[in-house]
This record gives C-alpha cells, structure tokens and sequence, in this order.
C-alpha cells in the first residue's frame, strides 16, 4: 500500500470518516504491520485528545440562552418593511434633491423665471359698435371705399422657357 | 407554507444551540453570538429554497453563519486573532488537553477552521467543504496537515513522513 493512501486512510479513521468495511480491511493491514499499527494509534490519541480540548463541557451548552424562532421571523419582517420603507425615502430624497438642483441651477433663462413676461395682456374693449363685423364699419367701407384692387389677368399667361445656348 | 415553516422552526431548535456556540467559542464574536444567530436563521429564512441545493441543511446553515461572522468582523474593520472562549472541561487537570488547546490557537487560520468544524460541529467531509467552498481533498489536506503539526508540538519525538506544507 502506498504511503500517501495509507495517512490518508489513518486519517479517516481517526476522524471517524472511514466506512466500516474499509475500515476492517484496514485493521487487519495493521495486525499484519505493527510498526505502521503504533503510528495509528498516535494519530488516533492525538485526535481524541484534540477533540477533549476543544469540546465544551455540558453546562455550558444547557445553560445557553436562546431567542425563540418567532423573534427570528419578526426580525424577518422588520426588515423587510424597513427595506420597502428605505427604498420609499430614496426615492423621495432624490425627487428633492433634483427639484432643489433644477430650482439652484443658473443655466435656466432669466426670462423662464420672471413670471411678469409670460402674462397674457387683457383683451383690448372695443365697442360692439365699433367691431370689425359691425354694421357701422361696413356701411363706411361700402360708401367710402378706400382701396381698389387691379382686376387680375385672367387666363395667366405661362412664363416663356428660355435656352442659354452658351 | 406551514409546513415549510414547522421545518424551519425545527431546523432552528436543532441548529441554533450549535451555532451559539461556534459563535461564542470565538471571542471576537461572543459579544454579539446571539444576534449572529438570528441573522443567520434571518438570511436561511429569506431564501429558504436554496437548502434543497446542500449536501445537508447543516451544511448549508453553518456556510451562512460563517459568512455571517465574517461580515461582523470586516465591518469592524479589526483584526483580531483567534482565542478559544472553551471553558475547562471534564479532563481540565490533563496538561496534555491544555497543551492541545495552546497548539490548537497556533495552527493556521484555515487548518484551525477545518478542524473546529470537524471535531465541535462534527461536519462531514463533504459538509465542511461546502461551509468553506474548497474541494473535499483540500479540507482532506488541512485536516492531515492539522493533525501532523498538533503531533510535531506536542510530541516532538514522534517522527512521522510527511511534513506540513
């Protein structure tokens, strides 16, 4: 048997990884081979012993304080609610934030800003007497006609097409 | 739903007791063990359905709560070197158990790890390598190193083939 293959089956066993055909075989191996037999038994004392170190003795473990799982789901909850609840201020924050940069910014135009400019005028009073449609303004235009059109030639003549024999 | 919740409820009795203990085994995490628990079970509880995808639900619960110590540690932004909390145990006037523990403090971080896990947690192989996310050869290969270099502090005298790397 290999050395390689050997430590690591003395290692299995002696952290109880070896299955129990395997580690028959291996006893009988070991009855066969003293030597490597004592070097076993070594790595097999210095696991338990490793395993006596770090092993907590049995008060400790019992009088271990221990939070009921329903504090666990309501942490679950909490957080989750303060998670939707962040991700709300977020938006909110950066809502502000860009409205008060738009509202700081000094590329808008002077003329966006002074509201007096984009006043609508009042509509100008006229009179109804006095209105484009009235009564009053066409029997003035009919009796004192103050522009007379030229009649326009009719049928128009088509321009003359003209070669540029250069 | 309320089965799946009866499970969890009593993956928690099972697991919660071990993982208060890793926790508070390790001193730079014992002050806040019980929080750590429930951040661990926290986290199991928001995705549930990725234990199916474990080896073992214990395998699975650990990983987490190693990350979860993690997590505390890096925010911290302290380093602090390992230091068993164990309290004396049955065997507290063999010296050869106190003089495994002083050996123990002195292995390397991921050798220490690997063995803790086997010897408190009792973690398969293949468990161990999913809590860590390193091939079983490799927890295989810390453990051996581990056990080698526990021997060569404590029995200087015993001379075996293979040295730590």
């Amino acid at each position: 048997m290999k050395t390689e293959n050997l430590e690591a089956l003395l290692l299995d066993r002696a952290f109880g990884q070896l299955g129990p055909e395997v580690a028959e075989l291996l006893d009988e191996y070991l009855m066969q081979n003293p030597t490597v037999g004592v070097q076993a038994a070594v790595l097999r004392g210095t696991v338990e012993i490793a395993r006596v170190a770090v092993a907590l003795p049995p008060s400790t473990i019992n009088q271990t304080p221990l939070r009921d799982f329903a504090a666990v789901q309501r942490s679950l909850e909490w957080r989750g609610l303060s998670r939707e609840t962040l991700k709300i201020a977020a938006c909110v924050a950066v809502g502000l934030s860009l409205g008060w940069m738009a509202r700081a910014s000094k590329g808008v135009p002077d003329a966006v800003r002074r509201t007096e400019l984009v006043r609508i005028a009042p509509p100008p009073t006229i009179s109804p007497a006095e209105a484009f449609w009235s009564r009053k303004r066409i029997e003035a235009e009919l009796s004192h006609p103050t522009r007379r059109h030229a009649p326009l030639p009719w049928p128009i003549a088509q321009p003359q097409q003209t070669r540029d024999k250069s | 739903v309320t089965a799946a919740r009866v499970q969890l409820e009593q993956l928690y009795r099972e697991l919660a007791p071990s993982l208060l203990l890793y926790f508070r085994r390790q001193r730079a995490l014992a002050g806040a063990a019980e929080d750590l628990v429930q951040d661990t079970f926290t986290r199991v509880l928001r995705r549930p359905e990725r234990m199916r995808a474990s080896i073992s639900a214990r395998a699975y619960v650990f990983g987490i709560a190693r990350h979860v110590g993690l997590d505390m540690l890096r925010a911290r932004r302290e380093h602090v070197p390992w230091q068993d909390m164990a309290g004396p145990a049955a065997d507290e006037r063999d010296e050869r158990v106190e003089a495994m523990r002083a050996a123990i403090a002195t292995l390397p971080e991921p050798q220490r790890e690997t063995l803790l896990l086997r010897l408190q947690q009792e973690l398969s192989y293949e468990e161990i390598a999913e809590v860590l996310g390193v091939p079983v050869g490799t927890v295989r290969s810390r453990l051996h190193h581990a056990v080698l270099r526990l021997q060569e502090i404590l029995k200087p005298s015993v001379n075996l083939k293979s040295e730590p790397k």
